[in-house]
């Protein structure tokens, strides 16, 4: 059974900390986002990254619609995850999306995270009168508009096959082994999963130490976001990264790297 | 390689202007400044020159595009260096939308990553794509607006459920038909050989037998079997229940479990503290026995000389409400207590152990291993769960969960 889980969510294991931090890849790709962070880390914790089913290099035969079009679905690979590593007390480290979802799996299993650490976070992306989430719905249909055209009848441009990388030949295995690469249907419902999402009502539920890592300018998670959840979630840090974009890890990993040493330094033994 | 002009390798004193391509061209920072921009990309979306130095590139995308570079160009971007065959629209001056395919990659000028994107229009393609998708909506449309494939569709999921729900049952029932054959063929008859033996020895003729000591036996024996004939009583009787499932106040119903439980243990001093804000639906009866017996647990197995605390909190999550159709899933609201005490606790090794009928850990308190037994069938007939973890000497913690909601069935 854990075997199973390991490779249903192409679970990697490095490091050789005493204690464990657990990555969690955001909605768009999958666990190689986490590349240019979890190498910081790796003396002191024992990393544990996975792919969502559906994602990068998990097993596809696995995936069931119905599961993955509920957030709790994918907090339940969280939950198979760590549970099949034996995994308690760790620090979980979440981007976008799964900063959510991590919450959910927190809530359900707390004794599994000690810490959660948030990138770019958002409860509920769409806005509604007395709550700023960033978009209105009809932006987000739009969304799922560009995806599908994406897709039909043309060379889908997230396929391995295309990725040809000759320049940087150390790159080649990860990408010929699906990067970021996703079924349309896929990422149709993950991308639905998250944006249609309503996870307020869960923050109150969450009494975890939690750093808010909140971009400058992300269009996705815009600072009316962070400091709601700051707000909402009682037990929490935000920290205002000055990296702009949904993406710190991967495009100001060094600022990334350092937020986290120095929350982890103040907060964990 | 320079914006301003590339140079052929095949005509060697050749130089071709960038504005003069037939594709729109931008350079822009790690940071996403833009640096440069050709002629094409100006016309195509109506700029001057000025409008976009220095500007951020999500300038030209429309929020969908921007959305969708924030969670797939850029981290591809990023990592592989190059994309290819995107399919992208720009956002013009005027606010009109521009189809584009863009093609990217990732150039190194003098240290830093900078980044060049070409961006073909696609107004052709556009239009058969979007015919494409029209016809697949007006498949998968004429597919849900089919109302007696809707309706065979919702019945079928409906009867998942209630498959589920039954094969569930059945499952739990025969889990409970073995113990209670265990319990007949042992628990049973250690009382009756007993009996029987006592009956045997008062028989006989000429045997300096103490009358009374045998009476008493006999006494004591039948006293085992009449507890264990009303647990099994009771055991049974939560499945014929004529309580009939209502909306009640879960942190009440909790209240009045504590004062019975008081009443019942003789032990009053004991410090509660329960943070349960919820209203769900349920057999109010039943779960009020469910907390009288968790409590009473709490204080019977109390550390010596310490005064029992209690704490139970309540939070809404959402769990599959299938179980035995391991490809369902439906989630639905539960709510998920936690009650802790301060108790002796036990080795976690018994967690699953303390749920079966008649099975003791603690044998220095009076007890027949019957409560969280009678828990555990409450929680069934629920469809809920309950899981059990305890550090000796520290106390015990409950996890349970109860779904907020019941099918009108009457089927939980």
């Amino acid at each position: 059974m854990n075997a199973e889980i390991l490779k249903r969510n192409n679970v990697q294991v490095y490091g050789s900390g005493k204690r464990t931090m657990v990555f969690a890849h955001g909605f768009g790709c999958d666990q190689k986002m986490w590349r240019f962070v979890w190498p910081a880390f790796q003396d002191e914790y024992r990393i544990v990254l996975f792919d969502y089913v559906g994602c990068g290099g998990s097993d596809l035969t696995s995936y069931n619609a119905q599961r993955y079009s509920n957030l709790n679905g994918f907090a339940e690979d969280i939950l198979d995850v760590c549970n099949a590593l034996d995994i308690q007390n760790a620090v979980f480290v979440g981007h976008s999306v799964s900063s959510i979802i991590g919450v959910l799996a927190a809530i359900k299993q707390p004794a599994l995270f000690s810490h959660l650490l948030l990138v770019g976070p958002s409860a509920k992306y769409i806005n509604e009168p007395g709550y700023v989430g960033g978009f209105e719905r009809a932006d987000i249909v739009e969304l799922l508009n560009t995806m599908e055209k994406n897709y039909v009848g043309w060379a889908n441009f997230l396929a391995p096959a295309i990725m040809k990388n000759n320049e940087q030949p150390e790159l080649t295995e990860e990408l010929t082994a699906s990067f970021c690469a996703v079924d349309p249907e896929v990422a149709r419902n993950f991308a639905k999963a998250t944006f249609f999402s309503d996870n307020r009502a869960d923050l109150a539920n969450i009494s975890h130490p939690t750093l808010i890592m909140q971009c400058t300018d992300d269009l996705i998670a815009p600072m009316e976001v962070g400091e709601y959840l700051h707000k909402n979630i009682s037990n929490s840090e935000l920290r205002v990264l000055a990296a702009t974009g949904h993406c710190p890890h991967m495009s100001a990993p060094e600022e990334t790297i350092a937020v986290m040493k120095d929350y982890l330094a103040k907060h964990v033994n | 390689m320079s914006i301003d002009k590339i140079t052929t390798a095949l005509v060697s004193d050749a130089t071709v202007q960038v504005d003069d391509l037939p594709c729109a061209l931008m350079i822009f920072s790690d940071k996403g400044t833009i640096r440069k921009v050709n002629q094409k990309l100006l016309d195509l979306l109506g700029y001057a020159r000025n409008d976009l130095a220095e500007q951020s590139i999500e300038k030209i995308f429309t929020l969908p595009t921007r959305l969708f570079y924030q969670t797939h160009i850029f981290p591809l971007l990023k990592l592989s260096t190059a994309v290819e065959e995107i399919f992208v629209q720009l956002r013009a001056k005027d606010g009109t939308q521009v189809p584009t395919l863009l093609y990217g990659n990732t150039i190194n000028n003098s240290g830093d990553d900078e980044y060049q994107f070409i961006f073909v229009s696609v107004w052709q393609r556009k239009k058969y794509e979007e015919e494409i998708i029209a016809a697949r909506e007006a498949h998968e449309k004429a597919v849900v607006d089919n109302k007696e494939l809707r309706e065979a569709k919702e019945q079928l999921e409906l009867n998942a459920e209630l498959l589920d729900r039954q094969v569930q049952r059945l499952r739990q029932i025969n889990v409970e038909y073995e113990s209670i054959g265990k319990i007949i063929s042992h628990d049973f008859q250690e009382p009756i050989r007993k009996i029987g033996l006592s009956v045997d020895i008062l028989g006989r003729k000429n045997e300096p037998w103490n009358k009374e000591n045998y009476l008493a036996k006999i006494q004591q024996s039948l006293g085992r079997l009449q507890a264990l004939t009303l647990c099994i009583d009771q055991f049974v009787s939560i499945d014929t229940t004529n309580e009939t499932i209502s909306e009640f106040d879960v942190a009440d119903l909790i209240h009045k479990a504590v004062e019975q439980a008081k009443t019942e243990t003789g032990i009053s001093n004991i410090e509660l503290s329960i943070n349960v804000n919820h209203r769900i639906e349920g057999y109010p009866g039943l779960l009020t026995e469910l907390f009288v017996e968790i409590i009473k647990n709490s204080i019977t197995y109390r550390k010596e000389n310490t005064v029992p605390e209690i704490s139970i909190t309540g939070q809404i999550a959402q769990y599959n409400h299938f179980r035995f159709n391991l490809n369902k899933y439906k989630y639905v609201d539960f709510l998920r207590l936690e009650i802790k005490d301060n108790g002796k606790g036990f080795d976690n090794r018994y967690k699953e152990y303390i749920f079966e009928m008649f099975k003791r850990l603690d044998f220095e308190q009076d007890g027949l291993g019957f409560g969280l037994t009678l828990v555990k069938k409450i929680v069934d007939k629920h469809f809920g769960t309950i899981t059990a973890s305890s550090i000796p000497g520290d106390g015990t913690s409950l996890v349970l969960t109860l779904p907020v909601r019941s099918n009108s069935d009457g089927m939980i």
